[in-house]
């Protein structure tokens, strides 16, 4: 009997323990910020129309720096397509090549740092960066940054790498597609990652999905001229990840402000903020009653790949950031698959909407209007965004 | 107490018939399949039915059964067979409500009573062919490739894009292998001489037609086809050509995995010219043969092969390759394929690759992922819509059997893989336009058929190019390298320059 309870003992302890370690909250102990105080309910949108016709429909929106040109970076044809901001199409930045003003790949993903430079992840994941006018390449890194990073990284290290995985090892990662930003500020990229390494990966809980949740990297973040000795992995999936296995709802969205990142998950009304060594500070936000969060599980990469479009479909999730000055911006997709925009104010929640099923907030135009996407029209080959102004602004 | 009892009983019947009544209509509903057999009761997959008027079709699936539970058309739309290869009465949807099978005739079945000639004998003719096939095809050469691709909307030509250059088939087998892009003969090793492109121009659209290619497999299904498409040198027709070679009937392997009729016996020059049919065993697909429908194979009398036709047959070797099993997919590309072989004293080479497809949605097809097929990418979105159809010609001339293996290799290296997947219009770095004056204006050296005559409004592909500044857009290769390669070749293989 003293044997049986003292075998109970030690077992619940070491039950507690491999718990607590597995579900260890990263971001555990920072303060919540902000509280809701909800002055904006409703949106007045105009409506404007763009020629998709030279386009894949497939892309990003920016707003140019000025502020006075909407840019769609193709991700399927180089090229930059600007319009005016009354949806007229203007001219066609970077065309294909080797040339100063050219790439030879379609831009995946891009951004405008904080001297107007372009800068942008080709589908090969190589690095261009521009000039603030698009007329000339200052920088070109053709190798993937996962292979610039460390060029004596052969095939022992690879086999060795396969065999045994690492979350600290740069090479195990790659872009992650399903975030899909980059950022370049103050000579600094910031690539979203994810590893998908067969033995170590969020889809298979025989994979080490717990590992994976709980000690994966979100960012990598160096300086493109000096990637190998500037390189650094910071940030964590917080803790809602590691209580179930919702790899389908494991996407986030973040952005830069000065020294920190921004950062939201979809499984996760917390908005959280860490400086640029990957350290959480605080964090804020608030959870919408319509998103309830009761996501099933899938074990399998299968599962995954079988069940996530339409699990998507079908649960709501917080989804895409933007920023302007004080103002922080979130799209959530609700339960009963509306779209709202959440609007914070100095970590306060001051604006609740209703928008568009595709409602995609990308910038500030210089007449003070928000410029968002909101669908496509196959048929007519446009684009229709959607514009309006805040009364505060 | 009585009463209710009663009442509880008629209850429970009412229930019960309600029941029934839901069963059999759901089954109804469900059931609304129909088989397409021919007189011998085989199963026809692909075979498809136009309506009168040609606005309409239906498709039977891999398995041959057509699906018309949810066509909304009246009752009285009539459907006949759209094939070179089968004939039926027409059958209005509402007699194909009722039916559980549609028989539909061989072409053929008035020759029955003239031509007879047991599936054995012909069975041991196409052995004796394939065999023949197999020991004279040559196994290493080098031709002068002259390749034409034309888009059409509707009727409306759209863009032609014609390239002429250097093509090595090299190491020829006939050997199954796992992955289509391990085969060493592959569809050929290729290098342009020399590449012209028109401009793109589709009805009320623009001329720029946006981005070559787009294939955005996140997009929802509903907009698979509105935003995805492939515009480039297509080369579905010089795959096709590998798997006939290894799967269809030129394969004595495979020769039983087919059945046959004879079609026709004429004469050519005293000599007795034999077109047979045969169309894959329905149990023997996908398991055994990667070809899943009719063709029919023309040879003498003495076994040479001299071409082989298909209709809408589904190679599942190159494409769709994940799918393992029989999938019930329906086919959104009705297409003819050909390709013809020449027999001289060196031995047996290919003259010629013919491909027209057309897009055409189905009446019963859902364009959910998985349960279609088509032959070849869409060339522009919304293909259904902007009724596309495209021709692909290619024609091989100044046959070089290779002799050495020094000499192979340099083909192979100087040449590349293959000219597919990928490859962009721009496929050599500087144009020779007064060669492109003399194909545009003369039809020569392409071995082409004369250029269609163009709408008055829509300028000659040379106009345009003259226009457009087309010398930009051509000229552009991606690779300042000034020395093709192929040119280079020609030059030592045929002692003359591309353009004389």
């Amino acid at each position: 009997m003293r044997k049986t309870t003292i075998l109970f003992i030690i077992l619940t302890l070491q039950m507690l323990v491999v718990c607590c370690n597995s579900s260890k909250d990263f971001y555990s102990g920072i303060e919540h910020l902000g509280k809701t105080k909800v002055e904006i309910e409703t949106l007045t949108m105009d409506s404007i129309i763009l020629d998709a016709s030279m386009t894949s429909f497939s892309g990003q929106w920016l707003m140019s720096p000025s502020g006075s040109r909407i840019y769609f970076a193709d991700s399927y044809a180089v090229g930059i397509n600007s319009y005016r901001l009354n949806g007229v199409y203007d001219t066609t930045y970077i065309t294909q090549g080797r040339g100063p003003n050219e790439m030879l790949l379609p831009s995946w993903s891009s951004s405008f740092d904080q001297n107007d430079c372009f800068v942008s992840l080709d589908n090969n994941s190589s690095v261009n960066i521009f000039s603030a006018d698009f007329s000339t390449k200052t920088f070109y890194e053709p190798s993937p940054w996962f292979t610039a990073v460390d060029t004596s990284f052969l095939q022992a290290e690879w086999r060795n790498l396969y065999r045994n995985p690492d979350p600290k090892v740069p090479q195990m990662y790659e872009f992650n597609n399903y975030v899909g930003q980059i950022y370049y500020k103050y000579g600094k990229l910031y690539i979203p990652i994810l590893t998908e390494h067969v033995a170590y990966n969020p889809y298979e809980v025989y994979s080490k999905s717990k590992e994976f949740w709980r000690d994966s990297y979100l960012f990598a973040i160096y300086e493109p001229e000096n990637i190998s000795e500037t390189l650094k992995l910071v940030g964590h999936y917080p803790s809602v990840y590691s209580k179930k296995n919702i790899p389908v709802f494991g996407r986030y969205s973040f952005l830069i402000k000065g020294n920190e990142i921004m950062v939201s998950f979809n499984a996760d009304p917390k908005i959280y903020v860490m400086n640029i060594a990957g350290e959480p500070l605080y964090s804020f936000g608030v959870a919408d009653g319509l998103i309830s969060g009761a996501y099933p599980e899938t074990v399998t990469f299968e599962e995954f790949e079988e069940h996530g479009a339409a699990y998507r479909n079908k649960y709501g999730y917080y989804d895409k950031l933007f920023s302007d000055g004080e103002l922080v911006f979130r799209t959530c997709r609700l339960d009963n698959g509306q779209r709202k925009l959440q609007i914070y104010k100095d970590y306060d929640l001051i604006g609740d909407i209703l928008v568009d099923s595709d409602f995609e907030l990308f910038g500030r135009g210089c007449d003070g209007f928000y410029y968002a996407y909101k669908r496509s029209d196959y048929i007519n080959e446009h684009f229709v965004l959607v514009k309006f102004k805040l009364f505060e602004k | 107490m009585r009463g209710g009892k009663v009442a509880r009983q008629t209850d429970k019947r009412s229930l019960f018939l309600l029941f029934l009544l839901l069963a059999f209509n759901s089954c109804y509903c469900i059931a609304q399949k129909v088989k397409v057999i021919t007189q011998d009761g085989d199963t026809v997959p692909y075979l498809y039915f136009v309506s009168s008027g040609g606005k309409y079709y239906l498709s039977s699936d891999s398995y041959g059964f057509i699906d018309i539970s949810n066509v909304s058309l009246p009752d009285t739309t009539a459907f006949m067979v759209y094939s070179d290869f089968y004939s039926s009465e027409p059958a209005s949807l509402l007699s194909l409500r009722s039916l559980n099978a549609i028989i539909v005739r061989y072409k053929t079945e008035h020759l029955r009573d003239i031509y007879i000639m047991p599936e054995d004998s012909l069975m041991k003719l196409l052995g004796d062919a394939s065999r023949l096939f197999s020991k004279r095809y040559l196994k290493d050469y080098v031709a002068t490739l002259g390749y034409r691709r034309k888009i059409y909307s509707g009727e409306q030509l759209v863009q032609q894009y014609l390239v002429y250059g250097l093509w090595g088939s090299l190491d020829f087998n006939q050997n199954h292998i796992r992955h289509y892009w391990d085969d060493r003969n592959l569809m050929g090793v290729f290098g342009a001489l020399d590449s012209f492109v028109s401009e793109f121009h589709l009805s009320g659209k623009k001329s720029s037609a946006g981005p070559n290619k787009v294939v955005n497999q996140s997009v929802s299904d509903a907009d698979f086809f509105n935003v995805n498409y492939v515009n480039e040198f297509s080369l579905r027709a010089l795959d096709i050509k590998r798997t006939v070679e290894i799967y269809s009937p030129l394969n004595e392997k495979y020769v039983k995995d087919y059945s046959y009729r004879l079609e026709s016996i004429s004469n050519e020059n005293g000599v007795q010219i034999y077109t047979i049919v045969f169309k894959t065993k329905s149990n023997k697909f996908p398991g055994h043969t990667k070809l899943l429908g009719t063709g029919k194979i023309v040879l003498t009398e003495d076994c040479k092969v001299l071409q082989v036709e298909l209709e809408n047959a589904e190679d599942r070797y190159t494409s769709f390759i994940r799918n393992k099993e029989a999938k019930a997919g329906v086919l959104l590309t009705p297409y003819k394929w050909s390709v013809r072989y020449v027999h001289n004293e060196q031995g047996i080479f290919t003259a010629s690759v013919k491909m027209a497809v057309t897009w055409n949605t189905p009446q019963e097809s859902t364009l959910k992922r998985g349960d279609y097929y088509y032959i070849e990418w869409n060339p522009y979105r919304r293909p259904f819509e902007n009724r596309l159809k495209t021709e692909t010609d290619i024609v091989f001339s100044e046959i070089v059997p290779i002799v050495n293996i020094k000499q192979k290799e340099k083909i192979r290296g100087f040449l590349g893989s293959s000219f597919g997947a990928g490859a962009t219009y721009y496929a050599v770095e500087t144009v020779n336009h007064d060669f492109w004056v003399n194909v545009l204006k003369n039809n020569l050296r392409l071995g082409l058929i004369k250029l269609d005559p163009c709408p008055p409004d829509f300028e000659s592909l040379y106009q345009q190019a003259v226009r457009s500044n087309e010398i930009n857009r051509l000229e552009y290769s991606g690779n300042k390298n000034k020395n093709n390669p192929a040119r280079i070749l020609y030059k030592e293989i045929y002692n003359k320059e591309y353009y004389e």
